[in-house]
């Protein structure tokens, strides 16, 4: 079976994150005194650690959900 | 032309740093039309336009414009130096009592010089990749769910019990699948990292992005040489096969997240979570 390769590809927004979020800053002002601001709008916070938690509302639903419509799905 | 003395008293915009070549004029493709030009020290150059001593900020329509600018001259720089450490939006340059903005540039230029010069060497004809790869929960919940022994035996083992005892059970399913989704995730990434690995130059480990409706278990950033893009999109080809997985595979991009980890005389780089 062939697989399909993915290109690697750039979305606008992308594009924005890259040149907002990363690139050199410089932030000691008596070498290079920079003016850095983060605007507004970047300041929803993007970045959350990794958690399962989550699933265990999905793994709870998944088996809820089992019991309440086909309990006999997972048993062959 | 604006007369020297006051074109002196203007701050400097920074887009990025290449080798000194021998375009020194990049024309109006600056944030608002500015005119891109280089500020040099030795072998380096400094992508600069003239600005007033102030930030741009705007409206969120407006920022993303001007970022966009941006990004556009660091790709241009790029393209035509073959190598570029860009600057991080918004980076302003301005004269103080001893020196100008300009003169301030180039101070810069001088006292990062050895490693500004061996950053672009490392980073000439490599490429950044961003590669995210994500969960579908209710998919892969499933997936676990249908495999997994202990759990088919919980569920077995739930069927016909009263609301209160099934109650109990379905707690121990969830932290069954909670369980071995982590092993799961663990053991994805860990092989995943590893295949990645073999083909990049250095890698970077972003913290996970919440993502609506999905999980990601993978953010990694890579520099890779460019020839090496298309063995990575044939691995992340193969690891989107799986069901309930997707695959984001984003660049190529200047270096961006691996310049910003130099850290030049004088300077520290912004910790960022």
């Amino acid at each position: 079976m062939s697989v399909k390769r993915i290109p690697a590809s750039r979305s606008p927004a992308e594009v924005i994150d890259h040149a907002l979020d990363k690139g050199i800053v410089v932030v000691d002002r008596k070498v290079l005194p920079s003016l850095f601001r983060v605007p507004m709008f970047v300041l929803e916070a993007r970045v959350v650690t990794i958690s399962f938690d989550t699933y265990l509302e999905y793994a709870e639903g998944v088996a809820k959900g089992l019991m309440e419509e086909e309990p006999q799905a997972l048993r062959r | 032309m604006k007369p020297p003395v006051e074109r002196d008293r203007q701050a400097r915009y920074i887009y990025g740093v290449i080798p000194r070549i021998k375009k020194d004029n990049f024309g109006p493709i600056g944030i608002m039309g500015n005119t891109v030009y280089s500020i040099s020290y030795k072998e380096l150059s400094a992508l600069v336009h003239d600005c007033p001593s102030e930030p741009y900020q705007g409206d969120e329509e407006e920022v993303k414009e001007w970022v966009s600018a941006h990004a556009t001259v660091v790709d241009a720089a790029w393209a035509e130096a073959d190598t570029v450490l860009p600057m991080r939006f918004d980076v302003i340059v301005k004269g103080d009592e001893e020196r100008s903005a300009e003169e301030n540039v180039r101070k810069w230029l001088e006292e990062g010089y050895e490693t500004l010069k061996a950053k672009l060497e490392e980073f000439r004809d490599k490429v950044e990749l961003g590669v995210q790869i994500l969960w579908d929960p209710a998919i892969i919940t499933q997936r676990i769910t249908a495999a997994n022994e202990e759990i088919k035996g919980l569920l077995t083992e739930m069927a016909g019990k009263s609301p209160g005892i099934a109650y109990f059970y379905q707690h121990k399913i969830a932290e069954a699948v909670k369980r071995e989704m982590e092993k799961r995730a663990a053991e994805d990434y860990r092989n995943i990292y590893e295949e990645l690995r073999a083909h990049a130059v250095d890698t970077h480990i972003n913290k996970a992005k919440k993502v609506q409706d999905k999980q990601m278990i993978m953010n990694l950033t890579l520099l890779v040489e460019r020839e090496k893009v298309h063995p990575l999109g044939e691995i992340l080809g193969r690891v989107r096969e799986e069901e309930g997985v997707e695959v984001r595979f984003t660049g190529p991009w200047p270096p961006y997240t691996f310049a910003a980890k130099i850290a030049a005389p004088g300077e520290e780089t912004e910790k960022r979570g």
